[in-house]
């Protein structure tokens, strides 16, 4: 299960626990594990304020947050130490500082190893935010201390820590005084454990009646981890550009070199689609060059097919056949004459006309003639001479 | 140490040497792309061109073999050069006559414009003469009968003069 650790140095509580789960203690180890996603410190261990920031350069807001803070607290400044996070609201940027002693601090450091350190800010950041209301309360509530957040017309405000009492009459008793009369009304959004979550929601309704409440768990928070640039006192990432002709130059040559490289990409490419073109034209070339060849040799083969075919001789049997199926049983052929496929036959027939156009219907004869037919004497029948060609081999 | 002017000359050189660097690969690269750029529009043109005049290779080659094979089933009915010579064929005809009770009247050998023939004439039955002329056309090899006439003498039969021969394959 992924969580945050807590611990508390200032009250000399060097045990580490798990956020929402205070009684089960982990070794300082621990912290460095993976389901640890960052080490939570005591609020009580920092003072905390919100500065207004004025429309000055980002690398300029430490040096002007640091002098602010040394009027503020007149101490040395070498035994303090201060981060901040910016936020905008209502179109101006806003500081929240938290100062803390240099030995706390660097035990924390060295608690978390390289872990993220944080404060309830770091998580409640975004909620505060996305904040709809004009005027709400965050409450975030710890087994230790509860630290108020309070937003006055959509912007936060003030930023609070109270140490917790045995009791949670006397925790209330004390928010009830933070909450000024005139925020009465104002929303409360509770932010808690699972098992303090039953407790804070019946004694909100007892002793802040007329603040409308809502509870929510710390398991908001566990379901995305925190990005290195929002946790708390990690060392500074020092990175000196050089000076800005220097690196006009270096990006003007950058830009050139990678036209140059574009430029080349693309002769590059446009060379092998001329060399996959010219390759596809070739083995198109020899295809053709393969079909061409083929061609001329199907026209041999038919040529060749076309002779073998002309040497075929011609059936006299079909000859006999095809006759039979022209001539009924009333023709009678007396004599039949075949010269290669020329036909010359006489016969008798009951109707030589008839005969002569069924033969010429049929397929197998061509150039069918009927020169001449007379009645024969005796008999009812035609006694005719016809000539044609056989073309069926 | 390089003086404020020596440094600014240096940076010119630098940047002049970059920009005739630059200039000259842009250039070759331009004159290789023009021409890439015409033989891409020569090579699209040209398997365009394929493309439409190109038949199927594969019913083609259906088409090839299917010839190579009728051809081949041609061949196989005519006889090679030297197989059979006419003495051979005319007693095959002589056993067919005497197979179909066919009586022949003249069996000689003839020749018209260089070819040769053998000549028979014959009387007999309709019937078997019908038969001897389907045996002749259903022989393996092609035998030829290009001159045939046929009286009709009644009662069935029927007097025959025809000059056969067989087909050979020419060299």
């Amino acid at each position: 299960m992924m969580g945050y650790a807590y611990t508390d140095l200032e009250s000399h509580k060097h045990n580490l626990v798990l956020l929402d789960q205070s009684d089960v203690h982990l070794d300082y180890s621990v912290a460095q594990n993976n389901h640890v996603m960052g080490l939570m410190m005591s609020r009580l261990d920092f003072d905390s304020k919100i500065i207004e920031v004025p429309p000055i350069p980002d690398s300029a807001v430490r040096d002007m947050l640091s002098f602010k803070i040394r009027s503020l607290y007149p101490g040395d400044p070498a035994k303090t130490q201060f981060d901040y996070k910016l936020f905008v609201a209502k179109k101006k940027r806003f500081a929240v500082v938290f100062i803390g002693k240099n030995p706390v601090i660097e035990e924390y450091k060295s608690i978390a190893g390289k872990k993220p350190l944080l404060l309830p800010f770091t998580l409640l950041k975004g909620q505060l935010n996305k904040c709809k209301e004009q005027d709400a309360c965050f409450l975030f509530w710890h087994s230790d201390w509860v630290e108020l957040f309070i937003l006055q017309q959509g912007v936060l405000a003030t930023t609070t820590a109270i140490k917790r009492a045995k009791h949670i009459k006397s925790d209330f008793r004390k928010i009830s005084k933070i909450l000024a009369k005139e925020q009465e009304g104002m929303s409360l959004i509770n932010y808690c454990a699972d098992d303090e979550q039953q407790l804070i929601s019946e004694h909100l309704e007892i002793h802040l009646p007329q603040n409308p409440g809502q509870i929510r768990l710390f398991k908001e928070f566990f379901s995305h981890g925190i990005r290195k640039s929002e946790a708390l006192f990690a060392p500074e990432r020092k990175t000196k550009l050089p000076p800005i002709k220097q690196r006009l130059t270096i990006y003007a040559f950058a830009l050139l070199f990678c036209f140059g490289l574009l430029y080349n990409k693309c002769a590059v490419n446009l060379m092998e689609y001329e060399k996959y073109l010219e390759q596809k034209r070739n083995e198109s070339v020899r295809l053709y060059a393969d079909i061409s060849s083929m061609q001329n040799e199907i026209s041999k083969l038919e040529e060749k097919l076309l002779g073998l075919r002309d040497k075929k001789p011609i059936n006299v049997y079909h000859l006999f056949n095809d006759l039979s199926s022209v001539f009924t049983g009333q023709t009678e052929l007396l004599t039949l004459i075949l010269k290669n496929s020329s036909l010359q036959m006489e016969g008798r027939s009951i109707n030589a006309l008839n005969l002569e156009e069924r033969l010429k219907k049929h397929t197998s004869f061509s150039q069918v003639s009927l020169p001449e037919f007379k009645p024969e004497r005796n008999s009812y029948k035609e006694r005719f001479r016809m000539q044609g060609v056989y073309n069926a081999q | 140490m390089l003086s404020k002017r020596e440094k600014l000359l240096l940076t010119i050189l630098g940047w002049v040497c970059a920009g005739c660097l630059f200039l000259v690969v842009v250039l070759i690269r331009s004159a290789q792309m023009g021409d890439a750029g015409k033989n891409i529009a020569d090579y699209e043109a040209e398997l365009q061109r394929f493309e439409l005049i190109q038949p199927n290779k594969e019913e083609l080659t259906r088409y090839f073999e299917d010839l190579t094979k009728e051809i081949e089933r041609e061949e196989v009915r005519f006889y090679q050069a030297g197989e059979m010579d006419l003495t051979q064929f005319a007693k095959k005809i002589h056993k067919l006559l005497a197979d179909y009770n066919l009586a022949f009247s003249r069996f000689q050998r003839t020749e018209d414009k260089g070819n040769r023939f053998i000549e028979i004439s014959i009387s007999g039955s309709a019937w078997d003469f019908s038969r001897f002329v389907k045996e002749i056309f259903e022989s393996p090899k092609y035998w030829s009968i290009p001159y045939i006439t046929l009286t009709n003498k009644g009662n069935k039969t029927i007097t025959a003069t025809f000059r056969i021969n067989y087909e050979e394959l020419e060299e």
